[in-house]
């Protein structure tokens, strides 16, 4: 959805540019619609790229996870007298 | 009594509560980091535990399986074929969770039938990264 409102946003300034360089240099329809279109391409490939690299580095730090998960099971009340049976944590 | 006397009861009450824990090199590097030593020293500005149980933290690299992880109550590893391995002596361990990571990127359909199985996206796939191993003996 935000590629999409991006370029959405995009799409009408490329246009704006590319009929405005046209109209400075005479330069032909079809140039100015494959620039707009590679362009516009360009960008909002760029765009999804960094969402989807984001988004698996976001989920990616399974050390943190892991530590975050024993944090959690050493705070459960009943936690210290199962630990108990642990070499370092003796009875005595 | 002696700064020593202080130390010695100190650290024995610090060793009967302890919990140590092995964290290994790639669980190191994939953010198990100080900011998640909740149950050591130090706390900094966080707010100390609900329970108060001290957790040794050992990110000691290249130790020798299974003599030199005796000592350890758990471990996270990304070897899960330890916990169907025996340690020392009588002593085993347990799996009691796993954590994913990133396996790759893959496409996938939208849906199962008509427009939107031929529309494909692009999906984050994971799997099992690290196993968190528990030192049990029986």
């Amino acid at each position: 959805m935000a590629v999409g409102y991006l370029c959405s946003l995009v799409a009408p300034l490329m246009m704006a540019f590319t009929r405005l360089s046209a109209h400075i240099g005479h330069r032909p329809v079809f140039i100015s619609y494959c620039l707009k279109f590679i362009l516009v391409g360009l960008f909002g490939l760029n765009i999804i790229a960094t969402m989807l690299l984001t988004q698996a580095s976001m989920h990616n730090y399974p050390g943190s996870e892991a530590l975050r998960h024993l944090n959690d099971i050493v705070q459960r009340p009943d936690f210290r007298r199962e630990s108990c049976r642990f070499v370092s944590c003796p009875l005595s | 009594m002696s700064f020593r006397i202080v130390s010695l009861e100190l650290k024995q009450k610090y060793e009967e509560d302890r919990l140590s824990v092995h964290i290994d090199n790639y669980a190191a590097q994939t953010g198990a980091s100080l900011f998640l030593h909740e149950h050591a020293p130090p706390h900094g500005f966080l707010d100390s535990p609900h329970v108060p149980m001290s957790v040794i933290y050992n990110k000691t690299e290249n130790l020798v399986w299974p003599d030199d992880f005796q000592h350890f109550d758990w471990i996270i590893t990304e070897h899960a074929a330890r916990s169907s391995q025996h340690g020392h002596q009588d002593l085993q361990w347990t799996i009691e969770g796993s954590i994913g990571g990133l396996r790759g990127f893959e496409l996938k359909p939208m849906g199962d039938s008509g427009v939107w199985a031929k529309i494909k996206t692009v999906r984050i796939v994971q799997e099992p990264k690290l196993w968190l191993l528990r030192q049990r003996h029986d």
